[in-house]
């Protein structure tokens, strides 16, 4: 042995071998937090790098279009919901670079095959040059030279010759096939069909001007994607994979969503995790609390107590990152399955993979470890050594008065951003309660001790009475609130955050889809494959038995408003075009202020309530922003309507919306019939057009909800998950010290039933606390929101969801000691008795 | 009030290990105000055994505790080993605590996790000093645990663990061994093994040795009792018989 220095590495060492119990809490939440971030990490750089491989540009060699986003200052970008088009000239301009052999538009005009087989066909008409962009060649026959002649490829039903129906919008028209089409490798998302660049034209609402350019080069693609970047800077153009960019819409949209929805997920994990681990951590602490009082004692100074906790943390932490690291990347295909059932990205968005997410979770979770050995580090560093001493016996005193006050102001915050809502709609409003419900849950872990000895008190003398079993719980918990609270509140937590989670956003549906079907007063609605071309929606009114018929779009519109501090927001708004004229005794909007024959043209709209005060306006101010297909947007407010909800921010003329939609179409149409409809429900049908009744419309911007509601969903998964582990944990350590009580307690006479039968008691005890207080949390946001947003004060909870939440984190508790207490009274009692612990 | 600070025990000449003046120690304030110590003067001469008797509630404990620097007093002022702990910030209060300072407490005295060996050395690897296992190998020889040195804690009697204790009080050769009714929780015959332990090392190592305890036997071992009661001074007693002491504590009142 030499005389050299002796440092701390030999008590660390010994500490972790022995106390590796109560450090296996740690253990699991840094586990599930590295699992976590890695696989949250992979889609945040799918969402940067991933995307669809493209399928009908795959013979050119690059591919430009129009921007497809909105730019926000120091934000993510709004994606656009509708395709934006090239500029007619572009491609002339493209062509005549150096370098670029040549340059072919194309245009993408959806028709549907009507009845038949597959009532529901829907292919994809291209101007024949298109054919080049795949690298299709003709197998059969010749190009389409006159406007009814059509060549298909060769996997298609139709042969050489045959007849074919397909409808636009509703009116059909008849086709011969001319020419057949193959291609080394055939598109798998879309059937294509071939028509005469004329025929396209005449067709496409949009006049058929170009939605991308494919651009052959000789060269250097990338070079050349490059030139073009620069001399065009309003365009996209893209190489390789990342062509798929352009061909497919709704690639766009899922990487900006996944981008955002991935980082704030880390966001929430790593402060999730920083929580678990300090609460378990803390409890490691407190139970080896003798140990550090006499260090201190001994003369350790408050650095060193910290270095030995975070030594002891860090190498348990090290130990779980990298385990947790290989689950974190099956977790992330288990994440994809997720989004893609919520319908948040396409089914065939490819992830990227590399080995940077597992850079970046070691780094968060081993910081996130740290941070919680120092908070929890706080309390054994700074005593001095005979409080420590004397406290070690006793345990920690009641919670002092500066607590208390923080609690109640916190309580009474809590409870008056409750009532926002009342006075303040939209965004603004969900925002409130999501807050006052944080306000809640940190009044109740301020206070929650105190309320739990409050309640432990009220209920002791019922419990005495019981029963032998409940006499002792009773006791038990009355001295133990501290470790009755600790397990508590974490369930309280998880029932008010998730009552809170899901009440919310079906508060907002649940008003959405009253507000759909008090306000749509026809008889039926009528829509077609893709869509209806407002010829069919005159013809509809010629079917005998209609009375009216109007024709209705349902887009999206990216607006500008300024938010408290100036700064320029921009967000995306449901976009309804209706015929002003024509859709009276149809539609009711609950129009407030001003009238909706006043929409004329595309500088008058008409916004809801709840956008007017999301943006600050009022009737006759300017809304500014770009429709769905990045066209500007420059309209006077001349009604405000107040069933936003249901169908929409904002309503405009009917024929200024299709006119920036991909398709150019209207979505569907209204018709109100004479009472007995039968008849006329069929002609209609006979048209090759779908007919349902008109009270099963769903509400506008349904889908981005439900969207939002799956992401909410998996968040809320994630951290009651979480909770899980922190609960089981505290239980089954708590359990764990009290194991030479239990043996007492066999020796003086009771049978492990008894003792089964207190423990049972007091898991009860703290199942039905949590329960009320999680409940009670969640009220106030949740009755404030329901009031503000639909008038009731009850709100609309979805009550299987409500009743497992509750249900399940209340068994929680029961399960939880269930099996620690199994697991403390395997020891023989006598020898548990003269433990030295 | 008696004080005794010009009463050397020993030969003349070495310093005093430890000096207190005027010690006040309350607790509380206002209607609820405790004073635990009433103005204590002290002083102990280097190697002697000293122990500390009284009745509970006369304060011993609070004594040892602000004599060690565990505790700061109200009022007045400690040396220890020349130095004045009471003047001291806390940093540098718990290094000196650490390298001139031993303590034995009544029970949990030691580190669960950590083997007899490092739980002897713990306060020299708190303090980043360099261990001579020669001075080791002694105290383990005068502990008599020597064939124990790699158990843990959970393996020894509780009269080992006393010792254990006793031996890393002595690992930095501190000015004062402190013992908070260091016998308390053993048997007599265990006990008195420890006791002789102290009383022993008080002579042979030249350490001084303050003990608190209410046992006269335990008291007896010391060259000098100090009596306390009511938080002051209620005389002494030099080298007197268990019987003795006995007699002297009835007179102090409540047993």
């Amino acid at each position: 042995m030499s005389a050299a220095a002796l440092g701390l590495g030999r008590i660390v060492r010994a500490d972790l071998r022995h106390h590796r119990r109560s450090l296996a809490g740690v253990f699991v939440a840094i586990f599930v937090a590295s699992a976590l971030v890695t696989g949250l990490g992979v889609l945040v750089e799918s969402g940067i790098r991933g995307g669809l491989a493209p399928e009908r540009y795959t013979a050119a060699d690059l591919v430009v279009g129009a921007a497809q986003q909105v730019d926000v200052p120091e934000d993510l970008p709004v994606p656009l919901r509708e395709r934006a088009l090239v500029p007619a000239d572009a491609a002339r301009e493209i062509a005549a670079l150096p370098g670029v052999e040549a340059v072919v538009a194309d245009v993408t005009v959806p028709l549907a095959v009507p009845g038949g087989a597959v009532p529901d066909a829907v292919v994809e008409a291209h101007p024949w040059p298109a054919t080049a962009l795949t690298g299709f060649t003709l197998a059969e026959g010749r190009e389409p030279a006159a406007a009814d002649e059509i060549a298909v490829t060769v996997g298609s039903a139709h042969r050489l010759g045959e007849a074919v129906t397909l409808a636009h919008g509703g009116s059909p028209a008849t086709y011969r096939v001319v020419g057949v089409v193959a291609a080394p490798v055939a598109p798998d998302r879309s059937i294509p069909v071939f028509l005469t660049e004329d025929r396209i034209a005449d067709l496409d609402p949009r006049g058929g001007i170009p939605h991308a350019l494919g651009v052959f080069v000789d060269g250097d693609p990338e070079q050349a994607a490059t030139a073009i970047r620069e001399s065009f800077p309003a365009l996209v153009a893209r190489t390789g994979d990342a062509r798929g960019d352009v061909e497919f819409l709704d690639s766009g949209a899922a990487r900006t969503l996944l981008i955002a929805i991935g980082s704030a997920f880390v966001g929430t994990c790593i402060l999730v995790a920083l929580f678990i681990v300090s609460g378990t951590l803390s409890l490691s602490v407190q139970s080896r609390r003798r140990e550090y009082a006499l260090l201190r004692a001994v003369g350790a100074t408050p650095q060193q107590v910290h270095a030995l906790i975070a030594r002891e943390v860090l190498a348990v932490a090290a130990l779980a990152a990298v385990l947790g690291l290989a689950p974190g990347y099956l977790l992330s295909s288990v994440l994809q399955s997720a989004f893609v059932a919520g319908g948040v990205i396409p089914g065939d968005f490819a992830l990227a993979v590399s080995p940077l997410p597992a850079a970046g979770a070691l780094l968060l979770v081993l910081g996130a470890a740290w941070g919680a050995a120092r908070i929890a580090a706080r309390r054994p560093a700074r005593l001095d050594p005979i409080e420590a001493l004397r406290e070690s016996s006793t345990g920690p005193g009641p919670i002092g008065l500066p607590r208390v006050i923080t609690g109640i102001v916190f309580a009474a915050a809590g409870l008056s951003v409750s009532t926002v809502p009342l006075v303040v709609r939209g965004d603004a409003a969900v925002g409130a309660s999501a807050g006052a419900a944080l306000m809640l849950i940190v009044a109740l872990a301020l206070l929650g001790p105190w309320l739990v000895s409050l309640c432990v008190r009220a209920v002791g003398p019922a419990l005495r009475r019981l029963s032998a079993a409940g006499f002792v719980a009773a006791a038990n918990t009355a001295v133990g609130s501290r470790r009755l609270a600790a397990a508590i509140l974490p369930i309280a937590l998880g029932i008010g955050l998730g009552l809170v989670q899901i009440g919310g956003p079906a508060i907002v549906s649940a008003e959405a889809a009253n507000q759909a079907r008090a306000g749509v007063t026809a008889q039926l609605r009528v829509s077609g494959p893709s869509g209806l071309s407002p010829d069919v929606v005159e013809g509809i009114r010629d079917v005998s038995g209609v009375d009216a018929a109007s024709g209705v779009v349902v887009s999206a519109a990216v607006l500008d408003s300024r938010d408290i501090e100036g700064k320029t927001v921009r967000a995306e708004y449901a976009l309804q075009g209706i015929d002003p004229g024509t859709v009276d005794g149809l539609l009711d909007l609950k129009v407030r202020d001003g009238a909706l024959g006043a929409l004329d043209g595309d500088a008058t709209v008409a916004v809801s309530t709840d956008a007017a005060q999301s943006l600050g306006i009022r009737m006759g101010d300017t809304v500014t922003g770009v429709f769905g297909d990045g066209a500007a947007l420059d309209a006077t407010v001349v009604a405000v309507y107040e069933r936003g909800l249901g169908f929409g921010a904002l309503t405009m003329d009917e024929a200024q919306v299709r006119a920036h939609t991909t398709s150019g179409l209207d979505s569907f149409a209204l018709v109100s019939t004479e009472p007995d409809a039968a008849a006329t429900v069929a002609a209609l049908e006979a048209q090759g057009l779908v007919v349902t009744p008109a009270s099963g419309q769903k509400a506008a911007g349904a889908d981005a909800v439900s969207q939002q509601g799956w992401v909410n969903l998996v968040a809320l998964l994630v951290i009651l998950g979480y909770i899980a582990i922190a609960v089981v944990n505290t239980l089954v350590m708590a359990t764990g010290e009290r194991s030479r009580e239990f043996a007492l307690l066999q020796l003086i006479g009771a049978s492990r039933g008894q003792v089964r039968a207190t423990m049972r008691t007091e898991a009860i005890l703290i199942a039905a606390i949590s329960m009320v207080f999680g409940v009670l949390v969640a009220i106030p946001p949740l009755m404030g929101m329901s009031y503000g947003i639909s008038g009731q004060p009850i709100p609309a909870m979805p009550v299987l969801g409500s009743l497992a939440i509750i249900g399940g984190m209340g068994a929680l508790a029961l399960i939880a000691l269930r099996l620690a207490t199994g697991a403390t009274l395997r020891r023989r009692p006598i020898e548990e008795i003269g433990s030295r612990e | 009030m008696t004080s005794l600070s010009s009463t050397p025990l020993v030969e003349a000449a070495p310093a005093e290990a430890l000096r207190l003046s005027g010690l006040v120690k309350t607790y509380g304030s206002g209607s609820t105000r405790v004073t635990a110590l009433r103005g204590i003067d002290l002083a102990i001469a280097r190697g002697s055994f000293t122990a500390i008797m009284g009745p509970s509630g006369s304060g011993k404990s609070t004594l040892l505790h602000s004599a060690a620097g565990l505790d700061r007093p109200t009022s007045g002022a400690v040396h220890l080993g020349g130095t004045e702990i009471s003047a001291l910030k806390p940093r540098q209060l718990t290094a000196f605590r650490r390298d001139h300072v031993g303590f034995v407490f009544q029970a949990y005295n030691l580190l669960p996790a950590l083997t007899v060996e490092d739980n002897i050395t713990l306060p020299l690897r708190l303090g980043r000093q360099p261990l001579d296992p020669r001075w080791l190998e002694t105290l383990l020889e005068a502990v008599g645990l020597n064939d124990h040195r790699h158990r843990r804690p959970a393996e020894l009697s509780g009269g080992q663990q006393q010792r254990v204790a006793i031996a890393r009080a002595l690992i930095t050769r501190p000015h004062v061994v402190f013992g908070d009714e260091p016998t308390g929780a053993l048997d007599s015959r265990t006990g008195k093994q420890v006791l002789d332990l102290l009383a022993h090392t008080a002579k042979e190592l030249h350490q001084t040795v303050v003990v608190v305890t209410h046992d006269p036997v335990v008291a007896s071992h010391a060259d000098r009792v100090i009596f306390l009661a009511d938080g002051a001074f209620a005389g002494h007693l030099d080298g007197g018989t268990p019987q003795q002491i006995t007699d002297r504590m009835s007179t102090l009142g409540e047993w």
